[in-house]
């Protein structure tokens, strides 16, 4: 009795290791087919962003060149003002046509974590100046105010992309735009803080249309989620970029109840 | 259930960038025949003509990267199309199209073509600007049992009823003889969406074209 119970307690325990093994070598085999799985994603993703950028660059150069024409006759000073007009709104429709196509972009440089970025040394405030400035046509037009605070202590000089910083700040001004009343103001708020030889610095835009709910607020930085008013993916773009340099963006609640859109950067300051 | 919109994918979001990129490209085509036809014949209309290749180059890119998504054959949401078009619209007419959506209606899904709609639409814009006297020229109501798009005309048209107003002809409304295309366009996306088009020819402000299109159930 005593040897049978030895042959089968060793036949039970080479049992048990056997599927032991096969199970180790089971899910080795799924991490493998998970890696693998991963990585072929990876490939398709970076695909899909050299097709979209071969697309782009397809579309943009005869576009470039579509404008240049069009902006050639429309200084000619023999074309008659009625023609004038009908090249003024083509070429804001190539305008608008080219300014989609850098989402575009964006949009499939983003999604396979491609974006360029520059270092480069920039003036913080010549920055928020020159992209408010680029905005002006939008507010005037909504017939909307702004009030831009640049808090004392805020690191100026810095290196970094300032063409990626005024892109995220371009849509956070103009998600504002939309959502505010007539006759409104937006808020611009700058502050900042330096350590050593880095600073940094957050920008706040606040609206006074009717604000985010708060089960709303983290959804809107996802991508294509549509606002009724635009592509829905000003947002998600920003977001992308903000985060792709090591910064932070989010939503939350204004003084007056509107919608205060806020993202922070931790920069290099220049020295030279 | 909460509805979003479409895009949901990256690609679809491609697509449908795309999408739009065309609908601007297509204005730009609009307006270049317009002042081709302004301009004096000679080297300026052959710039002109030279633009207009180079935007047919990237028109032909951009549709083809809009077709990575092929949606709305055989139904969409009529409230997503509208929303994203309207300012599009309004851009064309040149001034606000007025539009009023209960916020029930979302989504609206109707029958039809989304792609051949949205020519339709763009069409009918540049239709509705050539009409200074109509005020709004173009308005879209949605509502529970489906949506209504009024285009109001010129008294010019007034004397010409029924089908032959949907024909292919001379369009009288503006200076440049164009081709009286929006409204065939408009006739083919409403055969497509089972919808009605009638023409009011007693209104009080002038005649109008009303589109309705009959809501289904679910695409």
């Amino acid at each position: 009795v005593s040897l049978l119970h030895w042959v089968a307690a060793v036949w039970a325990a080479s049992l048990l290791l056997a599927g032991l093994a096969q199970r180790c070598m089971l899910k080795r085999g799924h991490a493998l087919q998970l890696a693998q799985a991963r990585a072929s994603a990876r490939r398709l993703l970076t695909v899909r962003a050299e097709l979209v950028a071969r697309c782009v660059h397809d579309v943009r150069s005869p576009l470039t060149g579509s404008l240049g024409l069009n902006a050639f006759v429309l200084e000619r000073e023999d074309v008659s003002r009625e023609a004038k007009q009908e090249l003024l709104i083509a070429q804001e429709a190539i305008e608008q046509a080219l300014a989609l196509l850098e989402d575009l972009s964006d949009l499939a440089s983003a999604s396979s974590a491609q974006l360029e970025f520059n270092e480069e040394p920039f003036d913080l405030r010549r920055v928020i100046h020159s992209t408010l400035g680029a905005t002006r046509p939008q507010l005037r037009e909504a017939g909307l105010a702004t009030r831009t605070e640049f808090r004392p202590g805020t690191p100026e000089r810095l290196k970094g992309d300032p063409r990626r910083i005024q892109q995220v700040l371009t849509n956070l001004l103009t998600n504002a735009i939309r959502h505010s009343p007539p006759h409104g103001l937006i808020s611009l708020v700058v502050e900042g803080s330096r350590l050593a030889e880095r600073g940094t610095i957050r920008l706040d835009v606040e609206d006074h249309g009717p604000g985010v709910p708060v089960s709303e607020r983290e959804r809107v930085f996802e991508t294509y989620v549509h606002d009724g008013f635009g592509q829905g993916l000003g947002l998600a773009i920003s977001r992308a970029i903000v985060e792709s340099m090591g910064g932070e963006i989010g939503m939350d609640e204004g003084v007056g109840g509107g919608a205060r859109a806020w993202f922070s950067l931790n920069l290099a300051i220049d020295q030279s | 259930m909460n509805y979003t919109p479409p895009p949901h994918t990256v690609t679809q979001a491609v697509a449908h960038l795309a999408e739009q990129i065309s609908d601007w490209l297509q204005v730009q085509r609009r307006e270049f025949e317009r002042a081709t036809l302004l301009l004096e014949p000679g080297p300026l209309q052959g710039l002109l003509l030279t633009a207009e290749h180079a935007r047919q180059r990237a028109a032909a890119v951009a549709c083809e990267l809009a077709r990575l998504n092929p949606r709305g054959k055989g139904g969409f949401d009529l409230c997503e199309l509208f929303e994203e078009l309207i300012p599009l619209l309004g851009f064309v007419v040149g001034r606000r199209v007025p539009s009023r959506c209960k916020p029930a209606a979302r989504p609206l899904w109707v029958h039809g073509d989304r792609a051949l709609l949205r020519e339709a639409l763009l069409e009918l814009a540049f239709l509705a600007r050539e009409n200074p006297c109509g005020s709004p020229a173009l308005e879209v109501e949605l509502n529970e049992s489906g949506a209504s798009l009024t285009l109001s005309m010129l008294n010019a048209l007034h004397d010409q009823r029924g089908e032959a107003l949907f024909d292919v002809r001379p369009n009288r409304w503006g200076p440049a003889n164009t081709p009286n295309l929006g409204l065939v366009l408009l006739k083919n996306a409403m055969d497509h969406c089972k919808g009605e088009l009638h023409v009011e020819s007693d209104s009080p402000g002038g005649p109008r074209v009303v589109a309705t299109f009959p809501r289904v159930e679910h695409a």
